[in-house]
């Protein structure tokens, strides 16, 4: 399980908005809760198990760390705006991601596992609907409301930042 | 349902921005410190520690010792999923163990030497264990197919090696440590997890020796110490388990009925369900 899901569920943790340090601590967690409930889980619900279980420590972790004012992107997209680099110039890896951090935050967090799932893990639809436990008629609406509000939030970045006039 | 086209496969900022997450990855020794954890976690829910030498190692710092003889409610560790993970995790860990006797502890630069010592065995041990074994593991810890009993003679003596500063509840290594000696003040303090891991212990305790009434009062108890803890759930099917065994099956199928309507596809779903609609 470790060695199959290790990485996914670490890349899920990051991606829902922890740092490199707090994903870390949280998969700690999510493995040690996993390892506890051994004798519940279904063998072919484990990857739901741990995804669903990661979803609820990452958004544990988010509200601790909010509390601590640790998170840098409460304000989606806020704080990224006023750098002097242009949106058509090639981004910096780094920065980039930080701002992916902050877009990310912007969705709720349905709408983010599955634009997560899609978008970054590159899981075909019916996989996400497997994983997540819901129809894939529901995949394809959250996918669709998140990618509104991807959108939405780009263009945000791009008018702050002042290109694409 | 035809599959939209991906985001990422544009060339818009949007685009770039996705582009940036494919460096997302755990960096070395975050599986090895996991795994490491997951051994804890072995050591509490099973039976008995092996080795004495290790027991007393770990009353400075882990919650092993108080944890010992929890296993009753606690998880089965019979299934082959089970088996699966300790084959990933355990032997990584008495391998690192082994490792560990030689490699000064704690520091980020042990720890980061640990880690990639410890790739490789990690990779090669998971679809078999055994060839590991041979390699330099002290006696105390024999490495065996992994039978219920034998992740925790591994796993105690082995864990501290891959700690990171928030692994504290990992114990300290037993054997060939000068520092092993010193006394538990030089511990690092145990971690909330760790905390909260070892109050539900002591409430699984004693629903395993049937006292409901007792499971009930250490998790009140818990739920005051740890409101918003991530094992929550399990306290609160802990709490369900307990009212039941006490007797009171209105108030256990009362937060069943609750707990499922919370999360009617979580992992307990199954035994809430049974509990809601009126079963044993």
């Amino acid at each position: 399980m470790l060695d199959e899901s290790f990485d996914f569920i670490w890349r899920s943790l990051r991606r829902f908005g922890l740092s490199d340090d707090r994903a870390d601590d949280a998969a700690q967690q999510v493995f040690i809760i996993a390892s506890r409930k051994l004798d519940v889980i279904r063998p072919e619900a484990e990857r739901s198990f741990l995804f669903g279980t990661a979803m609820r420590v990452a958004s544990d972790m988010r509200r601790s760390a909010v509390a601590r004012r640790e998170i840098a992107h409460a304000d989606p997209a806020g704080d990224l705006a006023d750098t002097s680099i242009s949106p058509d110039e090639l981004i910096d890896q780094r920065r980039a991601r930080e701002m992916l951090d902050g877009v990310l935050h912007a969705m709720e967090e349905d709408m983010r596992a599955v634009f997560v799932l899609f978008e970054l893990e590159e899981m075909p639809t019916a996989e996400i609907a497997a994983l997540l436990a819901i129809p894939p008629g529901t995949v394809a609406s959250r996918l669709r409301r998140a990618r509104e509000e991807f959108e939405v939030q780009i263009a945000r970045i791009k008018k702050r930042r002042g290109g694409d006039q | 349902m035809t599959e939209p086209k991906r985001l990422s496969h544009g060339d818009d900022l949007g685009a770039s921005l996705l582009a940036s997450a494919r460096g997302d990855q755990p960096r070395a020794g975050s599986r090895a410190r996991t795994a490491a954890a997951i051994g804890l976690g072995a050591a509490l829910g099973t039976a008995a520690i092996a080795s004495a030498g290790a027991a007393k190692a770990a009353a400075g710092a882990s919650i092993a010792p108080k944890a010992i003889g929890a296993g009753g409610a606690g998880v089965k560790v019979a299934s082959a999923l089970w088996l699966k993970l300790l084959a990933a995790g355990v032997v990584t860990m008495a391998v690192a163990g082994a490792v560990a006797v030689k490699v000064e502890r704690s520091s980020h630069h042990a720890d980061a030497t640990l880690a990639e010592r410890t790739r490789a065995p990690v990779n090669a041990a998971t679809p078999t264990p055994t060839p590991v074994a041979p390699m330099n593991v002290p006696p105390e810890s024999p490495i065996t197919p992994p039978t219920p009993e034998a992740p925790t003679a591994i796993a105690t003596p082995t864990l501290a090696p891959t700690a990171s500063p928030t692994a504290s509840p990992i114990a300290e290594p037993a054997k060939s440590s000068p520092r092993a000696t010193q006394p538990a003040a030089s511990s690092p303090p145990e971690s909330p997890l760790a905390q909260e891991l070892r109050s539900l212990d002591e409430a699984r305790s004693a629903l395993a020796r049937g006292d409901g009434s007792g499971a009930l009062t250490l998790l009140d108890r818990h739920d005051r110490a740890f409101p918003m803890g991530p094992l929550r759930t399990e306290a609160k099917m802990l709490r369900v388990e307990a009212l039941l065994a006490r007797g009171d099956r209105a108030a256990a199928k009362k937060l069943a009925t609750e707990l499922l309507a919370r999360d009617p596809s979580g992992p307990h779903a199954r035994r809430l369900r049974t509990i809601g609609d009126g079963a044993p």
